[in-house]
């Protein structure tokens, strides 16, 4: 029976852990915690090298994370490094046997494989075949690309200047 | 006298010969080529139209065997972010192509002219549009920076020059010529797309790979996207580095890791948080346009 609850656990957890491993990462050098996306906002925490972090959701250059303390606060992106699917297995796994407690996936970051087939894409029920000197029909007048930018809000920052090539 | 001069005044001796004889090898008039193709040598800087000529032949070489997306819409879409993109670079108008490839392998990449490929494997691992134009975005930036370019010419310095010399000799025995002109000798195309397979199985060099991710990141921060989007495309990369994938073995070998590129990344990306951007993510957008 005890066997049995622990399996369970096991399984559960691992489960849980395939959502959980597009959204774990390694924190990469000692660092601080704080409570806005922000370089001048407060301190809320800090971390050292090497601690697991969830992935809660991303403002710019920031992450918002969540300890195995359960805090949360803001880091700089480039702080820390995606586990592997493996290495969050094995890190899982350990913190299983250690504490023999299943944590709940952390939800609501998107970290870049949102699971969208291949097939999905290559789909086409009229499946004509195009070749290569119809591409040019693909290619937007001036009026639509402009179009397609307002409507998605795009609007050239000309604060940002462009190294010369 | 060095080397480079040599070179040139070989091919310059050999195409006033080949001008003069208007000879052709298995159908291409060795003159044109060497004139208008600027598929070889290295006589200085290519004009726009021969590099437009020289991307037209290297992305006719690239997509032999290759399925062209039939989605209409997807192409359509990608041109589209493509185009944005390119509005606010030095090169605006070039003759600027984004083609969406059928292909499980998450892959991207450029030819000089303005030829921008991306694989349905790349879309598959993408969450939005911001993602999409970050991706765009680095391989607009070999174009804008001529890596492909200068890499085929510096190829053809090393290697394919050694081929002429002989094709010269063989040209030089006329004698073996038909009656139009046309001669069994080395294939030139073969040999230029021998030169494309090599520069594209290897990939270029690090150091263009780190200056079109710096270029590519500022870049989709001056056309309103979030250019952390770019950041996270490659943390998602990094930890599918160490899992053997298949799909993902040709990326890896063409390009630094991830964590290496990331850290290359640091200084284009003091420089962004320096201003006040928009920074649009478009995720619904692109599903829409991507899925349906």
């Amino acid at each position: 029976m005890k066997y049995m609850m622990f399996y369970s656990l096991l399984i559960v957890s691992l489960v849980a852990n395939t959502t959980l491993a597009q959204q774990s990462a390694i924190v990469l050098n000692n660092t601080q915690i704080l409570d806005m996306p922000t370089s001048s906002a407060t301190v809320v925490s800090s971390v050292n090298k090497d601690t697991m972090v969830s992935l809660l959701k991303r403002k710019g250059g920031w992450y918002q994370i969540e300890t195995e303390a359960l805090e949360v606060g803001w880091l700089r992106m480039l702080k820390v490094r995606f586990l592997s699917e493996q290495e969050s297995n094995e890190k899982s796994i350990a913190k299983i046997l250690r504490e023999t407690a299943v944590m709940p996936p952390a939800s609501g970051i998107s970290t870049g494989v949102r699971g969208l087939s291949d097939e999905a894409l290559t789909h086409d029920e009229s499946n004509t075949p195009i070749k290569f000197e119809q591409l040019k029909n693909f290619i937007p007048a001036e009026e639509s690309i402009i179009k397609f930018a307002e409507e998605g809000k795009l609007m050239t920052q000309e604060s940002v200047v462009l190294p010369s090539d | 006298m060095n080397k480079k001069f040599l070179y040139s005044i070989t091919l310059l001796l050999l195409f006033s010969f080949l001008t003069a004889c208007g000879v052709k090898i298995q159908g291409i008039d060795l003159g044109r080529v060497f004139n208008a193709a600027g598929k070889v040598g290295d006589l200085g800087e290519k004009s726009e139209e021969e590099e437009a000529t020289l991307g037209k032949n290297t992305i006719h070489a690239l997509l032999v065997n290759t399925s062209i997306n039939t989605k209409q819409q997807l192409q359509r879409y990608v041109n589209k972010v493509g185009y944005w993109l390119v509005r606010h670079t030095s090169r605006p108008d070039l003759a600027w192509q984004f083609i969406v490839l059928d292909d499980s392998a998450v892959n991207a990449f450029a030819a000089p002219g303005g030829y921008i490929v991306i694989t349905t494997g790349m879309l598959a691992s993408l969450n939005n549009e911001a993602e999409l134009a970050g991706v765009l975005a680095h391989e607009i930036a070999h174009v804008i920076l001529r890596h492909h370019l200068n890499a085929l010419q510096t190829k053809s310095q090393t290697g394919f020059l050694l081929d002429l010399a002989i094709l010269g000799t063989q040209v030089g025995n006329a004698s073996t010529a038909n009656e139009q002109g046309d001669l069994k000798g080395p294939d030139v195309s073969g040999m230029f797309d021998k030169a494309v397979a090599d520069l594209y199985y290897r990939g270029l060099d690090r150091e263009d790979e780190f200056k079109a991710d710096r270029l590519g990141v500022l870049l989709s921060a001056k056309a309103g996207y979030d250019p952390y989007a770019f950041v996270s495309v490659l943390q998602v990369i990094g930890s599918r580095e160490d899992r053997n994938e298949q799909d993902l073995q040709r990326f890896i070998r063409v390009h630094p890791s991830a964590s290496t590129r990331l850290n290359s990344l640091e200084s284009a990306l003091f420089l962004v948080d320096s201003y006040d951007l928009s920074n649009r993510i478009l995720a619904q957008r692109f599903r829409n346009r991507v899925v349906n």
